[in-house]
């Protein structure tokens, strides 16, 4: 998948998406994005629980409808949910859990004991693991690994030490999902983002698919609100965003403040006539007339984020027709 | 609510980024007499208790939550508002050995796992050495 073809043909997805590092996409869409980078490190963070439940389970189900039995090996290591709930949330979701563990197919366990508890070096275990992929005579493995466990344990740097150390052989047979919150990405320190991002073959974001179809609004509706100003102002402001937040995880829709800092610094008071352009053309794409938008005492992230609300309740709501 | 009534009945935060089990949660709660708030992200509970006129009796946290950790969210409120009670909730045991080795950071008042009943039993027994320690000052 191309971040380019998802983000509609504007000025402002081309020029933003394409030139930040983390390609956003939808739990419906990662399936086919995995598959399009086996054997990698990939790095994916994701918006909240529901939406990596979604991810790992269509990453488990694709794993085992492609390959011959006992061809696939995965191993999930969930941290913000138990082992059990993940499994039970895997069996409900067609996945056949009591079998494909029995067949060694699928092993869950929890990050923390994983990472924290053993005594082995992680990347040791990975070693371990490709082992006995190869002795099984396997086609790979997968491993799904929540990294927020290092936050418990107050590890973060022991956590980058492991991603940057990772090792190198293990690139040919293993596909390594390296999963995080957004939350917990956006604690790491500038250095930590880029060191992370860097030695990741992949960086993805993923969203549900409601929020993407936001995001798509919101640059149709910026890209429209900017043509009053041309195109050297909507440059300053995406220039901005990108030297501001280079490697933001988070979707601007999720995080209006970033995009209001942005107008506010290239048109000063001129950005409160973008805004109210901007949430007009948000109401107007999902069908409705405008709230009293203008005679509120509300500030635009308020608005924005009743705009964004309603949206992601009507749009949802369409999509289950 | 009146404010005579608010007086009365303890305020308790909960926090936990699994919404259905904080429904659930606040749903057993509104049996107990209490004043419950609940929230699915940490950083909210803090900026709530910086500005709420009201002491917190109880914050009941998840520990493994993003953005901020039970562990860490319980360090910041104890140097907010130290006369909280905290109690942390978690389905792994292995959370609190990792509690308990952190020697560093304060202890909560209590660490259970997330059954519903264990909680309920655990307010009662707040609330009736709450009353007994009312009821000594009194003396």
């Amino acid at each position: 998948m191309s971040t380019d073809n998802r983000s509609g043909n504007n000025f402002w997805s081309r020029t933003y998406h394409n030139n930040n590092n983390i390609t956003k996409c939808s739990a419906a869409e990662i399936a086919q994005t995995i598959q399009n980078n086996f054997n990698k490190h990939i790095l994916l963070i994701y918006e909240d629980l529901e939406t990596f439940r979604e991810a790992y389970a269509r990453i488990v189900q694709s794993i085992f409808n492609n390959s011959n039995a006992d061809e696939g090996l995965i191993l999930l290591l969930p941290y913000l949910e138990s082992a059990e709930t993940a499994m039970l949330y895997l069996q409900e979701n067609g996945v056949d859990v009591s079998s494909a563990r029995r067949t060694g197919n699928l092993t869950v366990i929890d990050s923390v004991k994983w990472f924290l508890t053993s005594k082995t070096d992680p990347n040791r275990l990975l070693e371990d693991m490709i082992s006995v992929t190869k002795a099984q005579n396997r086609k790979g493995a997968t491993i799904i690994r929540d990294l927020g466990c290092f936050f418990l344990g107050e590890k973060v740097n022991e956590l980058i030490g492991m991603e940057i150390s990772f090792p190198q052989p293990t690139r040919g047979v293993l596909t390594t999902i390296c999963c995080i919150h957004g939350g917990d990405f956006e604690r790491f320190n500038a250095q930590q983002k880029d060191a992370l991002i860097e030695h990741h073959q992949c960086v993805l974001y993923v969203t549900n698919a409601v929020n993407i179809i936001f995001e798509e609004a919101l640059a149709q509706s910026l890209d429209e609100a900017m043509k009053v100003f041309g195109k050297h102002i909507s440059d300053i402001v995406i220039r901005h965003i990108q030297a501001e937040h280079p490697n933001q995880a988070e979707l601007i829709g999720g995080n209006p403040s970033v995009l209001s800092d942005a107008l506010n610094t290239a048109l000063d008071s001129g950005s409160r006539i973008v805004e109210r352009r901007i949430l007009r053309s948000l109401y107007k794409k999902m069908g409705m007339s405008i709230p009293e938008i203008d005679s509120s005492n509300k500030d635009f992230h308020q608005k924005f984020a009743e705009a964004r609300e309603l949206f992601q309740r009507t749009k949802a709501q369409r999509l289950k027709q | 609510m009146s404010g005579s009534y608010h007086e009365k009945v303890p305020l308790i935060f909960i926090v936990d980024d699994d919404m259905h089990y904080l429904t659930s949660l606040a749903k057993t709660l509104a049996r107990i007499r209490a004043h419950v708030k609940v929230f699915i992200d940490p950083a909210a509970v803090l900026e709530e208790m910086m500005v709420s006129s009201e002491v917190v009796f109880l914050l009941i946290a998840d520990t493994r939550m993003p953005k901020m950790t039970g562990f860490e969210l319980i360090t910041a409120v104890k140097k907010i508002s130290p006369l909280t009670k905290t109690l942390l909730i978690s389905d792994f045991e292995i959370d609190r050995v990792i509690h308990s080795n952190n020697t560093a950071r304060p202890y909560a008042d209590g660490l259970l796992s997330k059954k519903l009943d264990n909680i309920v039993e655990f307010l009662h027994k707040s609330f009736s050495l709450q009353q007994q320690y009312r009821e000594e000052s009194k003396l």
